[in-house]
This record gives C-alpha cells, sequence and structure tokens, in this order.
C-alpha cells in the first residue's frame, strides 16, 4: 500500500512539476521517422582544417628565433675563440 | 699573465653557465618544436560509438539544438486532423476480436497513433482506456514481449496524464492509476531496452530521483537526477569527454577495438560520492555521458518539451566534459524554467543561485570578448527556434485547412524550402585532432643554449683579452 502511494506521488511529481506533462513514453506514427530525421539531420561530418588547428602549428615566429638565436650564438663563440686565440 | 691555453680554458668554463642560462631563457621566449599540423589528423570521439547496432550518436549541436528549442513540433491543428482520420480508418475494422495476425499490427498501429493524438489534446483519460482494450486485445492474440512495447509506454504515459491532477487532491483511485502508469513504463523498458536513446529509463530515473526528493529535498540543492554533485567545485579547464588512452591508442592506430573498448574511454558522469546511499534509483553507477544526454534529449525533443532538471542536468554533464559555451546556456535555459523546477520557494531560489555560479565558474575561464555576448546570443538562438516552431505548427494549420493530405510525403516541402534546416551544423568539438608530440630532442632548447654559451664566452673573452692586453703593456 505504502509502495503504491509512495509510486503514485512521484508520479506525480513527475506530471505535475516536471514539465508539467511528460509524453516521454510516446509511441505513434511518427515516432520512426521523428528520429530517422532527427539522426540524418546531424550526420554531416565537422570541416575540420588540421593547418589551422589552435596549438599544432610550429609557427614561422618561433623558427625565425630559433635559427637567429643558433646563428648569433655561433658567431659569438667564434668570436670568443677568435679574441682568445688572436696576438695581442 | 694568463697564457692562450688557460684564456680558452676559463671561456670553456664560462660557456658553461651561458649554456644554463640560455636553455632556461629560451623556454620562456623562444618555444620548443611544436606538434607538426602535417602529420595531425582527425578521429571521432569515442561516443561516436553507437550502444546498439544502428543506435543514434550524439553530436554536441543536438544538445545545443535542444536547449535552444531548435527542432519541429508539430501543433494542434495536426493533432486534431489526424486523430479525424485515424477514426475514420478505425471505423473500417469490425472489431478487435475479429482481428488476424495480418490485420492486428495495423490495428494497433492505428490505436497507437488516436492514443498519441487525443493525449496531446487533452484527452488522456480516453486515451489510457484505448490503450487498455488494445493491451486486452494483443494479450488474447498471444502477444508478449517486444510487441507489447508501445502498449506499455503509451498506456504507462496517459496513465500518468489522465490521474496525476485527482492524485494530488488525494484521490487513493487516481493515486494508484499513477502507480499502475509507472509500472507500465517500466514493463516497456524491460520488453524494449534499447528503444529510442533510452528515452524510457531515463524517465523512470527522474521520477525515482524526485520520489527521494520527497524525504530529502536537501538532494535537489545537492545532485541533478543523474547523481551531478551540484555541492563539489567541477574541474572544467581540463575537461574532456574522452579518456587520454582513447588518444594514443587512436594516434598508433591500434586496430581490433571492440565497440565496448571505444565506449570505455567515454567520460563518465553522474552517480558520484554519496548518491547511491541517498537516492533510490536503479541508476547506482557513472555512466557515459551521451547515455542520459541523448535521453533527454529524446524526451525534450520527441516527447514532454523543455524541463528545469533536464537543462540543469545537461549543464552539469556539458561542464564535465568541457564543453562550457553549451553549459553556459543549459544553465541559462534552466533558470527560465526555474518556476517548473520544485513547488517550493526556496527550492527554486536555490537551483537559481546555483545555475547563476556555474555560469560565473564559466564566464572566467572564457575570454573577455566572448562573456557580453553570451547573453544576446543564448537569446537569440531561443527566440530563433520558437520562431520556427511557431512558423511550423502555422504552416501545419494552413496546409490541413487547405485539405493537404497528412501522409503526403511532400507536406512540408514548401516550408523546408522557405525556412532551411534548422539543425545546427556538427561542429570541430566532434572530431579529436591528434599530432604527434616534438620527441625527446626536439624539445631541448639547442638554440638558447647555443646562444647563452656564446654570449658568456665572447664576454669573458673579451674580458680576458682586455686583462691580457693591459698586462702586456710596459
Amino acid at each position: 500500500m505504502l509502495k503504491h502511494l509512495g509510486l503514485a506521488f512521484l508520479c506525480f511529481l513527475c506530471t505535475a512539476f516536471v514539465g508539467g506533462t511528460a509524453r516521454a513514453c510516446i509511441n505513434d506514427r511518427e515516432i520512426n521517422n521523428a528520429e530517422r530525421e532527427f539522426k540524418s539531420s546531424y550526420e554531416t561530418s565537422p570541416d575540420y582544417d588540421t593547418t589551422s588547428a589552435p596549438g599544432s602549428v610550429t609557427s614561422i615566429d618561433a623558427r625565425v628565433k630559433r635559427t637567429a638565436a643558433l646563428g648569433l650564438g655561433g658567431a659569438l663563440l667564434l668570436g670568443a675563440g677568435a679574441l682568445t686565440f688572436k696576438r695581442l | 699573465m694568463l697564457g692562450r691555453g688557460a684564456r680558452f680554458l676559463l671561456v670553456l668554463l664560462a660557456a658553461i653557465p651561458g649554456c644554463v642560462a640560455g636553455a632556461s631563457v629560451a623556454y620562456r621566449f623562444v618555444p620548443p618544436g611544436a606538434p607538426d599540423a602535417s602529420t595531425a589528423k582527425s578521429y571521432p570521439p569515442p561516443h561516436h560509438t553507437p550502444r546498439f547496432p544502428e543506435a543514434t550518436t550524439l553530436r554536441f549541436a543536438m544538445v545545443h539544438d535542444v536547449i535552444h528549442e531548435r527542432f519541429p513540433r508539430h501543433g494542434r491543428a495536426y493533432y486534431e486532423e489526424r486523430n479525424r482520420q485515424v477514426r475514420r480508418d478505425l471505423a473500417a475494422f469490425k472489431s478487435p476480436n475479429s482481428l488476424d495476425a495480418t490485420t492486428a499490427a495495423k490495428y494497433f498501429a492505428l490505436v497507437d497513433d488516436l492514443g498519441a493524438g487525443l493525449d496531446y489534446l487533452g484527452q488522456s483519460q480516453e486515451a489510457a482506456g484505448l490503450l487498455r482494450e488494445k493491451l486486452k486485445a494483443q494479450q488474447t492474440l498471444g502477444l508478449k514481449g517486444k510487441d507489447l512495447y508501445t502498449t506499455y509506454a503509451n498506456l504507462g504515459t496517459f496513465l500518468s496524464h489522465a490521474y496525476s491532477r485527482a492524485a494530488l487532491r488525494g484521490d487513493h483511485e487516481a493515486r494508484s492509476r499513477v502507480a499502475e502508469g509507472l509500472n507500465f513504463v517500466r514493463d516497456s523498458i524491460e520488453a524494449n531496452p534499447q528503444a529510442h536513446f533510452g528515452r524510457e529509463i531515463w524517465q523512470v530515473i527522474l521520477g525515482e530521483f524526485l520520489d527521494s526528493a520527497i524525504d530529502l529535498p536537501n538532494l535537489l540543492a545537492t545532485y541533478d537526477f543523474v547523481g551531478d554533485r551540484l555541492d563539489a567545485p567541477v574541474d572544467n579547464a581540463s575537461a574532456r569527454s574522452y579518456q587520454a588512452t582513447y588518444i594514443r591508442q587512436q594516434f598508433h592506430q591500434s586496430a581490433g577495438w571492440s565497440s565496448e573498448s571505444i565506449r570505455s574511454q567515454i567520460t563518465r558522469i553522474g552517480a558520484e560520492a554519496g548518491w547511491k546511499e541517498a537516492v533510490k534509483s536503479r541508476h547506482i553507477e557513472p555512466v557515459a555521458f551521451d547515455e542520459p544526454a541523448l535521453g533527454i534529449i529524446g524526451i525534450w525533443r520527441l516527447g514532454s518539451g523543455a524541463n528545469p532538471h533536464f537543462a540543469l542536468a545537461l549543464g552539469e554533464i556539458m561542464l564535465r566534459v568541457g564543453q562550457r559555451y553549451i553549459a553556459w546556456c543549459a544553465f541559462e535555459r534552466a533558470v527560465t524554467l526555474e518556476d517548473r523546477f520544485w513547488p517550493d520557494l526556496e527550492a527554486r531560489q536555490k537551483f537559481v543561485s546555483h545555475c547563476r555560479a556555474r555560469q560565473r565558474l564559466i564566464e572566467e575561464q572564457i575570454p573577455t570578448s566572448d562573456r557580453s555576448e553570451l547573453r544576446p546570443r543564448f537569446q537569440g538562438e531561443l527566440e530563433f527556434g520558437k520562431d520556427y516552431q511557431r512558423a511550423y505548427q502555422e504552416y501545419e494549420a494552413d496546409r490541413i485547412a487547405a485539405k493537404a493530405p497528412l501522409d503526403d510525403p511532400h507536406f512540408y516541402d514548401a516550408f523546408h524550402e522557405r525556412h532551411g534546416p534548422i539543425a545546427s551544423p556538427v561542429g570541430g568539438a566532434d572530431r579529436i585532432l591528434v599530432a604527434p608530440a616534438p620527441s625527446y630532442s626536439e624539445q631541448i632548447p639547442y638554440s638558447g643554449m647555443v646562444l647563452g654559451a656564446g654570449v658568456s664566452a665572447f664576454a669573458i673573452a673579451w674580458l680576458l683579452r682586455k686583462l691580457a692586453q693591459r698586462s702586456a703593456r710596459p
């Protein structure tokens, strides 16, 4: 008896307070078509340009900086060597 | 005076700290090699793998659209006309007792249509009576199991609709009918557990949650109906819809993964700490996030429509899988539905406060320029969706008035030509881009090390030369 009352009360809550009506479990002639159309509306694949993905591109700026640093550092090392071994 | 050999050694020693300093500076200003875009590949996330063959799989655009009412909905005129036609077709059958196997399926389908149409128009008692007769006729014919699925689901729903108001007034008989309805819904799940995105399962779980909330109203401020904790912080900065292991497996092209293995990589949500003890529910373990999401979408679109508990759950789910913008909109939509959350004002106020707090959390994590756009964009989208539904229903009414047959496959052609598709396009959130991480050697900042070594070596060499020149002067 208590179980029935409890279940009845919860069903009341389902319908009275949760969206007013709960047509969640209704099946009619529309349901299969509606689901097919729903599914097909979202079947397109996203256009995803891999070259523009964030964080996935080695920027030209970074490559230039690295090359410049290597070049300058190498030149400074050569210069240090020249300063060391050149006659006073 | 130091000889050249000694000066060379000192210069070399000076280069070492320079190298270390250069490496530290390089990490700060000159980033090591980043993943190479030319080797990046795009993969579907694991939630694109269906639970059952041919089952619908989730796209984030579906969640966005349901929140903003971007889907068609039949209007009153449609169901009134359909009921008229179905009654005419049913009248052609002599009696349910004279049905045979070939005529039964058609007859029973018509009864479902009429029941659904009556229920939509507020005549749920009559709808329930029809379905009871259908059930008797089906049982007389010896039908069982999945053949009874639609009967159980429809009858359960119609009973709830028909008797809930009387149950509120304390009518004992009505309360029994409503309880009976829920049991029929449970029977429908048993008869066809794979039906319709699992809508019935999540409808029952919602009912179980609300039942527990009667005795423990604090549950409403602690969980959403799928068991996400509302009082715990969510680390949505690193949230994703998939596990990290999925990325590694996809990139290294591990073949032979079963659907189950792939789906095991989906982020799981719900049934969080304390849920099992607090709520009497069949839902006791976290589940792949797409399962309740699809259930909610199915109920919202194809059944009862907008619901604050559903909007809240969608917000919490999307937050936990890193879809912050969708989550923000879900919380915004939930607030617009707050009057239907719970009868108690304090509970509704807590609900709104929680939604606003989640929105503030999201706003702190998105670019400043985006924050001011969130609400206007949400309102514009929702208005767009509702306008579409109004236009759809007006179109139906006009076509019906012009005697256009409902079963004409081209009934809506002119409408779709004028309005175009309402579904949002599937976006980048439903693809995962994977590129190889730089190798260890690529991550060493050689350039910074060489520059640092060069600067300190040159400086020391210059200094030592100056000192040597001074010493050499007479």
